[in-house]
């Protein structure tokens, strides 16, 4: 009852305080506060929390006047999600886009040109510029790189002393080499796959495909003139690429029913197959015993002597066209660049940080972390095209019909150059 | 035979049971003839129970090895022996799911959507079925070809030319009367609950149920003075109930466990569905299959629910709406 | 009456004409397209993935519906009468219902793994050698029937007891008194009175199987070798994935004729068999 008495007399004091504290915070010149939306894509539970316990509330104190509301959607559906948003008006000021998404999002005038605001930018600088220029699209930069899928070989060091293997295999021929005794070593029928080739319900086969076509000295496209493209794929490294994939499932030394399914762990991951080509998802995916075992070491070359070919896919920062607020969007993408920031995000999610001068420092001078760091330096950048998405879902199946020996390799080469080349125009 | 069999037909259930104890016995000896046949018919009834237990596992197992996972660790899902039972029931992946930023939210959003469309939905259709049943009209022909019509378009066919249409909303969200400007529909719950609010198969039901119903109720309601609207709510309404459940779980269900539209029509958390929110639990590079149970279980569980609770009624809504 | 007709115009019918005008044009989604005539149905005609779902979805339309309409029906025969317990074993198969395609395709998914699955696991626990399931491009679509079958059984199941129920017993008693045995009382009685209900259970699970699309795209997303992509896998891909709402429309038209098609097919024949009886 007293409290209730007193009320009228500690409302008006409070107010008093929250009208002064309020004119002190906000200097006269200061804009009207504002929200920007951000979508974070394929932001796991945990970096859901980081974001929203640290990061954000990191951003507000330093900028006042802007906040920030974070919507998360999963890779598989992020791009449907989106090119509908970018057409339709509703997409959020600042969006995390995969690979693939640039091109197609920039014919539907989607991503706001940042070419001025990354020249003034010293952080620009200490990028790793393969990825930068993945950001840009006829000479225009939208995008900027935040994490790097960085991959290496990656090989089960127990399973290789069982097979009497000393070292990581470095070319092709040591690697089917490798994969041979592996397979006899666990017993006839596959037991344990010799090599993994990443065959998954998305277009894992498709990558698989580039990623050898480039060892073995070609490529997938040339592009040409104001985003047009070639299919080069038809060619003799696109043979040789195609007929040594084949070969592993001609001779039992890989087997199409080990299969990542969206969400399972990788073959590797599970103790399932003793070597593959991925990135660090195997560790994180695997229980501690096996993770244990696993070790990741440079790419493979197609010869001896030949430098060894990785790929890399580049994920990227990027504002979208019609953003009332650019400028404090730019803001919190430049905030995420806080080195500690950007180490934390990308160590959460297996993922290399862009930033060299994060190399030297936990985790990224250490174990699986370090070697995705090093073996930044052997990789391509996966190449995009604007109906990469379809280009990806076509190439998949032609490959898989090689693998499952449904279509012998010369004739999958033609009907790749046939499918692909009218929507390369 | 034929006499045993027409006899068995009207045995109560529970002499049938006891006579399974009684076959062998000296007892059945005594009765001869009888008694074997007893034994027969207690073999028949063994017989039928082994074939529905069997049948019975193929539907249960699936929904048990989900439960039995979702109490796994994640690791222990992946790793250990699938066929094992946990060593503890861990409670972690559902701590995972409820935990989840925005999981009320996701969870405020699914039951607006789904309850408000349920409602309308079964209201419209109801009514509408009632109509296409009980007066002839100009145009009842071509309309009802229309109701039809949209039940053999797939509902992911028509899902770009809708979003398009709810963006160009004449005078919503900041349109113009040409459907320009804005953002239109996009981002509203009614933009959210447009595909639900009216179902061509609940029309289509309502209508060939109203249609079994006789006439003379209705005929002499109107000659005692009731008007077409009494006539409805106070003669056929009420003998509607197992129409109106089935309606109800179909309308719920479908807004309910709905991805697509959400996700394209949904800007952000605040207009999430459940369905959406927990996709996240989906993430590439991620393996945490305990969390994944848990998570279809709970978005499963409303129904689920539902179907426990309302078990009786619609067992009779589904049993009539084929038997017409 | 008027405000479902209205919403119908709006949330159907307006989508529809509109789908039928994109499927005439080259429209890209946000990018103005143009009018091609006939031009995305040509497309779709020369298209050997559009044919190969075709056939894929008329396989699996087949073996769910019919082979399903059987077990529900065989089913239903053993859990309607007298029968201790049925109504558990009636609850049991129908639970899949509350489960949704997304999910339930999750779950299946993991149980056909062919790794570390638990049917494969079982199997080998028995010594038997655990198929590939998903993976195999003979048995991916059966996998996928064998899922679909699993959700949605009990829901026909249920119709065609309350049907078997409904059949009048006098008529049973007659046939029985005329000499005919158990099989002969299901063939000239019982399946002749169950007609409509079967009618029902063809038709909305046939449509609904021609529309087949999130098992599909959960659990093999076409594959392998193109087994199990369906037309509406087809449709989503050109749609959503390429934006092309032109050819997602044609190939949509195509579809619906289809369903048209086999929806008339399926009521002519029942009915046909009514007017015999």
């Amino acid at each position: 009852m007293g409290a209730k008495m007193r009320a009228p007399a500690t409302l008006l004091t409070a107010t008093a305080a929250l009208l002064a504290s309020t004119i002190a915070a906000t200097p006269a010149h200061a804009a009207q506060p504002v929200t920007i939306t951000f979508l974070n894509t394929g932001a796991n539970p945990q970096v859901i929390e980081y974001f929203d316990r640290t990061v954000i509330p990191g951003f507000e104190r330093s900028h006042p006047g802007i906040s920030v509301q974070m919507s998360t959607v999963d890779w598989g559906d992020s791009f449907t999600k989106i090119q509908t948003a970018v057409v339709a008006g509703t997409a959020d000021d600042v969006f995390l886009m995969g690979n693939i998404f640039l091109p197609v999002l920039v014919s539907k005038h989607g991503l706001y040109p940042l070419t001025k605001l990354v020249a003034k930018w010293p952080v620009a600088r200490q990028l790793n510029q393969p990825a930068l220029h993945a950001g840009a699209w006829d000479n225009v930069q939208y995008g900027v790189p935040v994490q790097l899928d960085v991959r290496g070989l990656i090989y089960n060091k127990t399973m290789f002393k069982q097979a009497g293997i000393s070292a990581a295999p470095t070319d092709w021929a040591q690697y089917q080499a490798d994969a041979t005794k592996l397979v006899q070593k666990s017993g006839g029928q596959v037991k344990v796959e010799g090599a993994d080739w990443a065959i998954d319900n998305s277009v894992g086969l498709a990558q698989t495909f580039n990623l050898l076509i480039s060892e073995a000295g070609g490529q997938l496209f040339r592009n040409g003139k104001g985003g047009r493209a070639t299919f080069t794929g038809d060619s003799p490294a696109g043979t040789r690429a195609l007929e040594y994939l084949q070969s592993f499932y001609k001779q039992g030394l890989s087997s199409t029913s080990f299969v990542d399914v969206g969400s399972t762990p990788t073959p590797v991951a599970l103790g399932e197959a003793a070597m593959e080509m991925n990135n660090a998802a195997s560790f994180s995916q695997a229980s501690p015993a096996v993770a244990k075992q696993l070790v990741m070491t440079a790419p493979l070359s197609a010869g001896p002597g030949a430098k060894p070919v990785g790929q890399e896919f580049v994920n990227k920062l990027g504002i979208y066209a019609r953003t009332k607020h650019p400028l404090q969007a730019w803001a919190f993408v430049k905030y995420l660049y806080t080195p500690s920031v950007l180490s934390h995000w990308d160590q959460m999610l297996g993922e290399a940080p862009p930033l060299a001068s994060l190399a030297d420092q936990a985790p990224w001078n250490k174990g699986v972390f370090h070697a995705m760091v090093e073996n930044e330096q052997y990789a391509k950048v996966f190449p995009v095209e604007l109906q990469s998405t379809t280009i990806d879902e076509d190439l998949t199946r032609v490959v898989q019909a090689v693998i499952y020996q449904k279509t012998p390799v010369a004739a999958a080469l033609s009907e790749m150059k046939s499918m692909l080349t009218p929507l390369l125009k | 035979m034929r006499a045993t069999t027409t006899s068995r037909a009207a045995l109560p259930p529970a002499p049938l049971m006891a006579a399974v104890g009684e076959g062998e016995g000296p007892r059945a000896a005594v009765r001869g003839r009888a008694g074997r046949a007893t034994a027969r018919r207690a073999l028949r009834v063994a017989g039928r129970h082994a074939v529905a237990l069997v049948v019975a596992l193929f539907f249960l197992v699936p929904m048990l090895v989900a439960l039995v996972t979702s109490f796994k660790t994640n690791a222990s899902a992946l790793t250990g022996d699938v066929l094992s039972l946990p060593s503890s029931i861990h409670l972690g992946s559902y701590g995972d799911v409820f935990s989840l930023g925005g999981f009320a939210g996701f969870t405020k959003v699914s039951v607006v959507v789904s309850v408000v469309s349920t409602v309308v939905q079964v209201s419209l259709s109801t009514l509408a079925g009632y109509g296409f049943a009980r007066y002839s009209f100009r145009g009842r022909t071509f309309l009802f070809s229309l109701v039809l019509l949209t039940l053999m378009l797939p509902p992911t066919a028509l899902a770009l030319p809708l979003f398009l249409e709810m963006l160009h909303f004449p005078l919503a969200g900041g349109n113009s009367i040409s459907g320009a400007g804005g953002t239109g529909l996009l981002n509203t719950y009614p933009g959210l609950m447009a595909p639900y609010l009216v179902s061509g198969f609940s029309i289509f039901l309502a209508r060939q149920f109203f249609m079994s119903l006789p006439d003379e109720p209705g005929e002499a309601a109107r000659v005692d003075g009731c008007r077409e609207w009494s006539v409805f709510w106070r003669v056929y309404r009420p003998l509607a109930t197992p129409l109106i459940v089935i309606e109800t779980l179909f309308a719920f269900q479908t807004a309910w466990i709905d991805f697509l539209w959400p996700l394209i029509v949904a800007k952000g958390p605040s207009l999430y569905t459940l369905q959406v929110g927990l996709s996240t639990f989906q993430q590439e590079f991620t393996a945490q299959w305990a969390d994944i149970m848990a998570a279809a279980i709970v978005a499963s569980l409303p129904i689920m629910l539902i179907f426990i609770f309302g078990q009786r009624y619609l067992r009779r809504g589904i049993a009539w709406s084929g038997g017409r | 009456m008027g405000p479902a007709v209205v919403l119908l115009v709006v949330l159907y019918a307006v989508p529809i004409v509109l789908d039928g005008y994109y499927s005439l044009t080259s429209d890209q989604f946000g990018g103005g397209g143009k009018f091609v005539g006939a031009g995305n149905y040509v497309a779709v005609a020369n298209s050997g993935l559009f044919w190969r779902s075709v056939e894929n979805n008329a396989i699996f339309t087949v073996l769910t519906v019919g082979g399903g309409t059987v077990l529900a029906l065989g089913v239903a025969l053993l859990l309607s009468g007298s029968f201790v317990g049925k109504g558990i074993y009636r609850f049991v198969i129908y639970l899949p219902q509350s489960v949704s395609f997304a999910s339930g395709a999750v779950i299946w998914t993991w149980l056909f793994n062919a790794q570390n699955g638990p049917i494969d696991a079982a199997l080998n626990r028995v010594g038997l050698p655990g198929p590939a399931w998903l993976t195999d491009p003979h048995l991916a679509l059966l996998s996928i029937v064998i899922m679909s079958w699993w959700r949605d059984i009990g829901f026909y199941m249920v119709v065609l007891i309350a049907a078997i129920e409904n059949v009048p017993q006098l008529l049973i008693e007659a046939a029985r008194v005329d000499g005919a045995r158990r099989f002969g009382v299901f063939r000239h009685v019982t399946l002749p009175s169950i007609r409509p209900a079967m009618l029902f259970v063809v038709l909305t699970w046939g449509l609904g199987a021609l529309q087949m699309f999130t098992q599909a795209f959960i659990m093999t997303n076409g594959g392998p070798v193109e087994s199990t992509y369906t037309v509406v896998l087809k449709i989503y891909n050109d749609a959503f994935q390429a934006l092309n709402l032109g050819l997602g429309a044609a190939e949509a038209f195509v579809l619906l004729g289809v369903c048209i098609v086999v929806g008339v097919f399926a009521v002519r024949w029942f009915s046909r068999g009514l007017e015999h009886t």
